[in-house]
């Protein structure tokens, strides 16, 4: 009987020992958001530290970069046979044709609002004066982003709760917010030229500078919009005001001291870029085992069959290769960093017989015919070789081309810089420096070896020139836009299309739960 | 009354002493079929006085007078009367009830006989089960209960299964039902690790893999919310009561059991050989054979499909005293898949002991079970891009390519298109998962009538997969720099539970039977992902690598993870009221109040009642006497469904990064949700029990209507925000099932020599998701992704208003145009069909069908002749559809032209080669199919006939998968891949899935 009382004792004691919890939850994989900021993982650095890894978005080829290069004049992405159709994703990009359930469209908002995100965050977190500076230029950059594709951004003021409704701006106004970020960063951003994290400087002044002198140059674009917000087509009226607004803010990137022509172009885009290049001021910083996707830049065009075998996909335009002269440097080169590598391939555009090092040919698939890149591509159907590639960024070796890749994602460049500059004097800016476009354009051609130098500039041969500068590299359709080129029609694009597609439409997802957005006209 | 208790305590311990013995009094045996049955409840009608028979089926009673009613009753057998007229010895031999109208149902907390359940309530006892070579238990109801579809994911040797009873009700995961393991009820997440080693993503292991078939003595499904509501928030989708064997009394017996059985495809791929497809490439492309013939003659499928075979034994010992009972049994399963590479390894250990105390007023029960699996698999994923993985890279294999150079290496094109064998070759992943479950309980009998039960239940599981992957093979991040990828997945579970039984007859005409009790369960898992990449050239053993990782150059940032979910408690406070009324009107009421760490403030307990009712009407004068049963049951419940990520609650901050991306900034992931609570599924059940012809043909029939509300739902949070996400509770859609279901068995034929019965399961199913626009999703919600060349981003399946779960949502495929593309239905009217996606009511895609069976039909008969036993179980479904995603992926013109192999149907089907591949109604199948499942001969051996030592011989045979009658063209119409996108499941979409075997198997089981 003692037994049994012990025993049901021993029963009511180990009853109680877990009688009535109080179901207090514990996180265990991730911290709790109040004592991650309270126990500083969680503070400005952190937030500018996302807001700087929120520039690999920008790396991705289905993204925001899909939507800024994809629908220009360069490039396409042709359905080849069985491969690359996805659901008429690329095609539509081409061709105008986009909706907004459209997949790149909704990994764009997405992208580019997270980022606004963690950029406001570092305003959030009590930031020191620099960490201020660059947290607006970021929030600069974001919104500068999304106006420009968009045309509205939701927009959350510092310190608001996560789940209250955001506001709405529209691209008019969203501009000045973007031109009073940048100017209230001017004071205590850091004065260097390029991003380094490690060395906590995540964004600098001539990133601030480059950043405004674009968004005065696009003001013209974003204010004309209609009251139901719809963008209205050019010609469009620049401020001559703003265009000297540009010119200074360009003088201010080139009077620092810190940029000057490569003499190899390609510099720009090696996997050392970082060191290599002395043009960059702004861009995604990758490094070892912190890399944005950046292989995908030659994984996206290369053949199957190349080093490393690549996606077979984008192709540029052909009055894209057209542009260039022979020798232009940007056109095509071949550097020891692809020879010794065993790439088998140039730098630039690859057209005609591909082979590998060793001098074999490199065969079309399943087949004993040789690749040979040709001009003429359908964005419908194309086979397997057709359409003219480009190699931009090169291959990070190190890691046999293949991901993780060191090359930094190149944002803003000196070189786009000086040929805005040259845009502005175009459109009516005053330089008290006194430099001309025709200077300006022809001092870059010389570093390209371009062919011969340019009088009496015209704004045709500022478009041209950033066409050649720039290609691929998520401007272009920024600046169609601006040169009233982006409705017409080009290489496998035959219909002109109409005015609402100088804006992307608004997600479906994103209106279903932001009651403050409204589509954009025409959508 | 606690007196009175006592004494009838006190003369129940002295009659079974048999230390007073009167003059009336009687001895006997009381035995089956097979021998002595100990444990016998044997009582004078209407009064206390009984016994027990003992160890040898022995007993004696006392104190008896002439004309008193003796009652012998025992579990499963048919209760025998005997009218006492002075005999000194009367022995009596119990039948088995077949009829099973006393069987005892399970129900959560106790049980209860099948003719008294109010709810809608299910039995499957092991000569039920499908037989032959299973690996987990859900395999052995699969077709045997109407309203529960198991769909096994592919036919790889312990895949994971769907099991869905009475339709699906959530749009997350989580539509399987509660498993409730002896009083233990488990988590319902993963024990392994799927992962992702650069080839796609493969599915993780069936948890249930961990009990052994043989160790399985009887499985109850509770389908109505009136049963399941004792669960609260787990009952939504059903609850799976699965009891493992304890010993029987008597002297200890040993028993072994083993099969050996091979397998082989049943179903392949139409595929062209070298010269069909040399003649195609013609047909298609024009030019000469030289063009196109790499010279070899290859089929690139048979070389990664084999025989598979398996064996298994079981040995088992059991026995016990008059006191207690034990059972001890080890079983040994190994299967060879039919795919190279592919198979399983397990060993189980399951101990059972059962100690009665004091006079049984105090009951001790252990159970431990054991288990090691080893699981190989081969590179099969469930969504690999234009890459492949080993089905589909040996599907596309031109079959005029040889699989090697002339130095001995295998050709490998590109790191796109893969060389199946030297995935064969280069692939080595095994998962090893150790798992102990262990149950104790104690129950005192307090008063006579009050019992309390304590019961502990611990479960533990240690997985570790490892993937290693030569340097030698051609795969991005692999070639050149070899990778190994070591997964571990932890997880645990504790139990604590005091129960409070109390039976009383409250008046002659009201009994009442009830139950309270308290639980507390507490869920963890965690893991941590190594990945390993580049190891020095000469070092090309993949197998090496996962043994030696630290031989590795690089461990990347980006590829390494772990995970710990937020310890998961639920504390809940539950009660159930049994009343029999009269002895023909019986009510049910249950309440569970479920306390769970998931939800904050008020949110944290909710309130899951049910209420049911059953009216025994054969036992009224108005129902005529042909009825042997006529019941009519009416249940009405609400339950929940737990099944969703812990520590949405709260805000959460993590390093960001996904596989391509990572670093250390630290950002907010999960805007936390206080408001959050329980999805509740509310149930209606209207059902009818009979019986005529003495209980040769019984069945039942179910009505149920359950509607789903407050659907938590994963929704990204309203940009600017961290790419996070928040969890909500939906307001305004629903999923409604409701259906039918017929369950009819009967026995034919019952005479000495032959006997002849036979069970058939209809259900009839609907389900529909209702307010999906309302919710804001006007274009509704996508799932379904369809992987492959060219597929980015493509999806079949969307959840819309008033269509079925995962209705298919495609443009309507009609042929080929004369330039050889596709044309498409212009469903909207604006003269092109196009095939992108679009909201509903704006593009050309249309909803074209649903994966959900409309009826299922399961199907078994029983033969008995002589020594000669023969068993057949089919089962079917119908009204549904599959998609295919491999015949997208992979058989299309273009993939010929491509330089791939295709189905014969493809050559000369008008197809242009440059036809863009798109996801539409071509690759959609109507996927009905009746499937001899199970046939099983078997024969008894003559106990004469056998050596001394043998109490008991069978030898079977068993064929599994016979033929399944279907008009789908893949391997099987029974398969689910998950393709799930942005948390949002799928169902009925067939990619690169592993075959299903037709397996035969010889087995003998012998009683020493």
């Amino acid at each position: 009987m003692r037994n049994i009382v012990k025993f049901i004792l021993g029963v009511f004691v180990i009853a109680n020992i877990n009688s009535c919890t109080d179901l207090d939850e514990e996180l265990t994989d991730s911290l709790q958001t109040d004592e991650a900021i309270a126990n500083g993982v969680l503070n400005a650095q952190s937030a500018l530290n996302a807001s700087l890894q929120g520039l690999d978005e920008f790396q991705f080829q289905d993204k925001i970069w899909s939507l800024q290069e994809m629908s220009s004049d360069i490039i396409a992405g042709p359905t080849r046979g069985t491969d690359w159709f996805d659901g008429g994703a690329w095609q539509s990009m081409s061709n105008h044709s986009w909706s907004s359930t459209h997949p790149h469209i909704d990994n764009a908002w997405r992208s580019i609002l997270s980022g606004l995100f963690n950029a406001n965050s570092v305003l959030e977190f009590s930031p020191s004066p620099a960490q201020e500076a660059q947290g607006l230029f970021y929030r600069a950059f974001y919104v500068f982003s999304a106006l420009d594709l968009f045309g509205q951004v939701p927009f959350r003021e510092v310190g608001s709760d996560l789940s209250d409704l955001p506001i709405v701006l529209q691209r008019g106004d969203a501009i000045d917010l973007v031109i009073a970020d940048l100017e209230a960063s001017l004071a205590n951003i850091p004065d260097a030229s390029y991003v380094n994290p490690n060395g906590d400087v995540y964004a600098t002044k001539n990133a601030a500078h480059t950043l405004l002198a674009k968004a005065y140059l696009n003001r013209a674009v974003y204010k004309a919009t209609g009251a139901d917000g719809s963008a209205m087509a050019g010609p469009y009226t620049f401020d001559s005001a703003d265009m000297t607004q540009v010119i200074q803010n360009c003088n201010a990137v080139a009077n620092s001291g810190f940029y000057n022509y490569n003499a190899n172009y390609f510099d720009n885009f090696s996997p050392t870029n970082d060191t290599d290049s002395s043009e960059l001021i702004f861009g995604g910083a990758n490094t070892g085992d912190r890399s944005g996707p950046i292989f995908r830049r030659w994984f996206m065009t290369m053949h199957y069959n190349q080093n490393p075998s690549g996606w077979n996909g984008f192709v540029a335009l052909t009055d894209l290769y057209n542009l260039f002269d022979d020798d232009d440097l940007r056109r095509q080169q071949d550097l020891d960093h692809l020879v010794d590598n065993g790439a088998g391939y140039n730098a630039g555009f690859l057209i005609g017989p591909q082979f590998a090092i060793d001098g074999t040919p490199i065969f079309i698939r399943n087949s004993t015919d040789q690749v040979v890149f040709t001009e003429d591509f359908s964005l419908t159907n194309s086979a397997e070789n057709q359409g003219i590639r480009a190699v931009k960024y090169l291959p990070d070796f190190t890691r046999d081309g293949q991901n993780p890749a060191n090359n930094d994602y190149v944002i803003f460049r000196y070189a786009d810089v000086r040929l805005m500059k040259a845009e502005a004097l175009l459109r009516g800016g005053t330089d008290s420096g006194g430099e001309s476009a025709d200077q300006i354009i022809n001092e870059l051609r010389t570093a390209r070896n371009a062919g011969g130098s340019i009088t009496g500039a015209t704004l045709n041969d500022v478009l041209d020139e950033r066409a050649r500068e720039l290609y691929w590299e998520g401007w272009r359709r920024n600046d169609q836009i601006r040169f009233n080129t982006f409705l017409g029609t080009w290489q496998e694009k035959p219909s002109a299309s109409s005015s609402e597609r100088l804006l992307f439409p608004i997600p479906v997802d994103a209106l279903a739960t932001n009651p403050n957005l409204r589509q954009n006209p025409g959508y | 009354m606690k007196q009175q208790s006592f004494q009838k305590f006190i003369i129940g311990v002295m009659m079974f002493f048999g230390g007073l013995i009167y003059a009336q009094t009687v001895t006997g045996t009381v035995s089956d079929a097979t021998g002595p049955l100990p444990g016998v409840n044997i009582i004078v009608k209407g009064t206390t006085n009984g016994t027990q028979t003992g160890f040898e089926g022995d007993y004696q009673l006392d104190d008896l007078s002439v004309d008193d009613v003796i009652v012998y009753s025992y579990v499963g057998y048919v209760t025998q009367e005997v009218i006492y007229t002075g005999q000194t010895e009367i022995n009596i031999t119990l039948e088995e009830d077949s009829a099973q109208l006393d069987e005892v149902v399970l129900v959560g907390y106790g049980s209860v006989r099948k003719k008294d359940a109010t709810g809608a309530v299910a039995s499957v006892k092991p000569e039920d089960f499908n037989k032959g070579v299973q690996v987990s238990a859900d395999q052995l109801i699969q077709g045997r209960v109407a309203g529960v579809n198991v769909t096994t994911a592919s036919g790889e040797p312990g895949a994971g299964a769907s099991i869905n009873i009475r339709g699906a009700s959530s749009i997350r995961s989580g539509n399987g039902p509660l498993i409730v393991v002896d009083g233990v009820p488990l988590s319902g997440g993963s024990t392994s690790a799927g992962a992702d080693a650069g080839i796609g993503t493969s599915a993780a292991r069936n948890p249930l893999n961990f009990i052994n078939p043989a160790d399985i003595a009887s499985m109850d499904i509770l389908k109505d919310a009136s049963a399941t509501a004792i669960y609260g928030s787990r009952g939504a989708n059903g609850v799976i009561l699965i009891t493992t064997k304890r010993g029987r009394a008597g002297e200890g017996k040993l028993s072994y059991s083993t099969t050996f059985a091979t397998s082989t495809i049943t179903n392949e791929y139409d595929l062209l050989n070298g010269d069909q497809y040399v003649n195609a490439r013609i047909g298609l492309d024009g030019g000469v054979a030289s063009d196109y013939d790499l010279g070899a003659r290859v089929n690139a499928f048979d070389e990664i499909i084999r025989t598979g075979n398996a064996q298994t034994h079981d040995l088992s010992y059991t026995g016990g005293s008059d006191t207690g009972d034990y059972r001890f049994a080890l079983g040994y399963f190994k299967q060879e898949g039919i795919i190279e590479n592919s198979g399983l390894e397990r060993i189980t250990g399951n101990v059972t002991l059962n100690q009665r105390f004091f006079e049984d007023r105090l009951k001790l029960s252990a159970k431990v079970i054991l288990s090691s699996n080893r699981d190989n698999a081969a590179a099969i994923a469930d969504n690999i891009g234009a890459e492949g993985d080993l089905i589909s890279s040996a599907l596309r294999w031109n079959p005029t390519r040889p699989f090697r150079n002339d130095d001995g290496s295998y050709v490998q094109i590109s790191n796109n298109q893969r060389n199946p064998l030297a995935l064969l070759d280069y692939y080595y992943d095994v998962t090893e998962t150790t798992r102990a479950f262990a149950n104790m309980s104690a129950e005192l009998k307090i008063v006579e009538g009050l019992t309390y039960k304590f019961n502990i239940g611990l479960d533990r599981s240690l997985s570790t997969r490892r993937i290693g992957q030569s340097r030698l093979l051609g795969v991005d991040g692999v070639s050149g720099l070899g990778r190994a990828d070591v997964v571990t997945y932890e997880s645990e579970s504790t139990l604590f539970e005091h129960t409070f039984n109390y039976k009383k007859e409250l008046s002659e005409n009201l009994n009442l039977d009830a139950v309270v009790g308290y639980s507390y369960q507490n869920f963890k898992d965690l893991g941590q992902t190594t990945v390993a990449q580049g190891f020095a050239e000469g070092l090309n053993d993949e197998r090496f690598y996962v043994e030696n990782t630290n031989f590795a150059t690089s461990f990347p940032l980006a590829l390494q993870d772990s995970f710990s979910t937020p310890e998961s408690e639920l504390q809940s406070f539950f009660g159930r009221v049994n009343l029999n009324l009269y002895d023909k009107f019986l009510v049910t009421a249950t309440l569970r109040a479920d306390g769970a760490s998931n939800f904050v403030g008020s949110n944290q307990y909710g309130y899951f009642p049910s209420a049911a009712f059953a009216w025994q009407l054969h036992k009224e004068d108005f129902i005529p006497e042909a009825f042997d049963d006529l019941k009519l049951r009416v249940g009405w419940g609400i339950t929940g469904n737990r099944e969703f990520p812990n520590g949405l609650a709260q805000n959460q901050a993590n390093p960001g990064g996904g596989v391509e991306q990572t670093g250390n900034a630290v950002a907010q992931s999960i805007i936390g949700n206080p408001d959050l609570k329980w999805e509740t599924t509310t149930q209606y059940n209207l059902g009818l029990d009979f019986a005529f012809l003495d209980n040769r043909l019984r069945g039942s029939i179910d009505y149920f209507y359950k509607q789903t509300d407050d659907l938590l739902f994963r929704f990204r949070t309203v940009q600017p925000a961290p790419d996070a996400f928040t969890w909500q509770n939906l307001t305004e859609l629903q999923v409604i099932n409701s259906g039918v279901e017929l369950a009819l068995d009967a026995i034919i034929i019952d005479n000495e020599d032959f006997r002849l019965n036979a069970n058939i399961n209809v259900s009839f199913l609907e389900n529909r998701v209702e307010n999906v626009a309302a919710e804001g999703f006007e274009a509704g919600i996508r799932t379904g992704n369809i992987t492959g060349q060219g597929l980015s981003n493509e999806s079949a399946q969307l959840l819309f208003d008033d269509q079925p779960l995962y209705a298919f949502y495609l443009p309507i495929f009609e042929g080929f145009d004369s330039n050889g593309n596709s044309i498409f239905r212009d469903v909207n009217g604006d003269g092109v069909g196009e095939a992108s996606l679009q909201a509903p009511g704006q593009g050309d895609r249309t909803f074209v069908g649903d994966p959900n069976p409309d009826v299922l039909v399961g199907f078994q008969t029983n033969m008995t002749y002589k020594n000669w036993d023969l068993s057949i179980i089919m089962n079917g479904a119908f009204g549904h559809q599959i998609y295919d995603n491999t015949a997208t992926a992979l058989f299309n013109a273009g993939a010929l032209s491509g330089g791939g192999n295709v189905t014969s149907d493809i050559v000369g089907n008008g197809e242009a080669s440059d036809n863009p591949v798109t996801v539409s109604t071509r690759y959609l199948y109507d996927a009905d199919f009746m499937r001899l499942s199970n046939l099983t001969l078997g024969y008894n051996f003559n106990p004469d006939s056998l050596p001394e030592w043998i109490s008991s011989a069978r030898l079977f045979f068993t064929g599994q998968n016979l033929f399944v009658i279907t008009g789908y063209d893949g391997f099987d119409p029974e398969v689910n891949i998950s393709k799930e996108v942005d948390d949002v499941p799928s169902f009925g979409i067939d990619f690169t899935s592993y075959p299903r075997a037709r397996t035969f198997s010889l087995g003998l089981s012998v009683n020493f």
